[in-house]
């Protein structure tokens, strides 16, 4: 009988072309209506943010709906490789002001720059850009 | 709280050739005895792709798909929904359609409608 061995190669470069699908989030999928959830618990159970998550060559991006959300009240926290958002949404009627607050936990691949990540809010769009490490970046090398 | 509105079961009226699916945003209404405000939630929507129309009682906001990634970003988990918005609300109480005003923030559009003079709760007095 014969054993053959996987190639050790091979499976590194398909985890490192998988890394975001193989464990791009904590727990269980979101859907975009869970906003009412923090509604529903009372302020102190944050409803889970939806997100859409891209890349091109030089960045990984991360997309968050939060409407009504000022600047100020975004906050993004690092640790652990591990990127959340936490949005406070506050919600005036009359002289009453309601808050809750919404928030994902991202895990966020070893090619990441850490310190150059950025994060840009644009009509309750927040973008959040996450730049590949330069010597993570696919290079073409021109053949002579 | 009053309730100033009540969902249209029209079906919102796509310009011809448009064949884009809407969905209904998210909205909230909040009335007191001079104005009803309408919050509706279109994140990521541009000012520009917001109408807002009223006839015959009836308010609708349409606002367009807002922005897709630019095409050289690669989709690698996607839970976000791209369709544009379409919202139509019957309303119970008359309003003063001249003063209707909306104000668009951080993808929040508050309408505000104003109570027509005639039909403000009137106190009258006994003698």
């Amino acid at each position: 009988m014969k054993l053959t061995r996987p190639n050790p190669a091979n499976l590194a470069r398909v985890a490192d072309f998988d890394e975001w699908l193989r464990h791009p989030f904590a727990g269980f999928p979101a859907f975009g209506s869970l906003f009412d959830v923090g509604n529903f618990f009372g302020a102190n159970v944050p409803a889970r943010l939806a997100t859409d998550v891209y890349e091109d060559a030089d960045n990984f991006y991360a997309r968050f709906e939060i409407p009504g959300v000022k600047k100020e009240d975004v906050k993004l926290e690092l640790r652990d490789r591990m990127l959340t958002v936490t949005a406070e949404k506050r919600e005036k009627s009359g002289e009453d002001e309601q808050s809750y607050s919404l928030s994902r936990s991202v895990s966020v691949p070893d090619s990441v720059a850490e310190d150059r990540i950025s994060a840009k809010l644009d009509n309750g769009l927040l973008t959040v850009t996450l730049p590949k490490q330069e010597h993570r970046k696919l290079r073409t090398i021109e053949v002579n | 709280m009053t309730t100033c509105c009540t969902p249209s079961t029209t079906a919102p009226s796509a310009p011809v050739g448009n064949e884009q699916a809407l969905r209904k945003p998210r909205y909230s209404t909040s009335a007191s005895d001079q104005v009803y405000t309408i919050k509706v939630e279109l994140p990521g929507v541009p000012k520009d792709a917001v109408t807002i129309g009223f006839d015959q009682n009836v308010l609708s906001v349409e606002a367009a798909r807002r922005e897709p990634a630019p095409s050289s970003w690669k989709p690698l988990h996607r839970e976000l929904n791209d369709l544009g918005y379409a919202l139509r609300l019957r309303l119970n109480a008359p309003i003063d359609e001249d003063r209707l005003s909306a104000l668009f923030t951080d993808g929040v559009l508050v309408i505000t409608l104003p109570i027509r003079e005639a039909a403000k709760p009137r106190q009258i007095a006994v003698n």
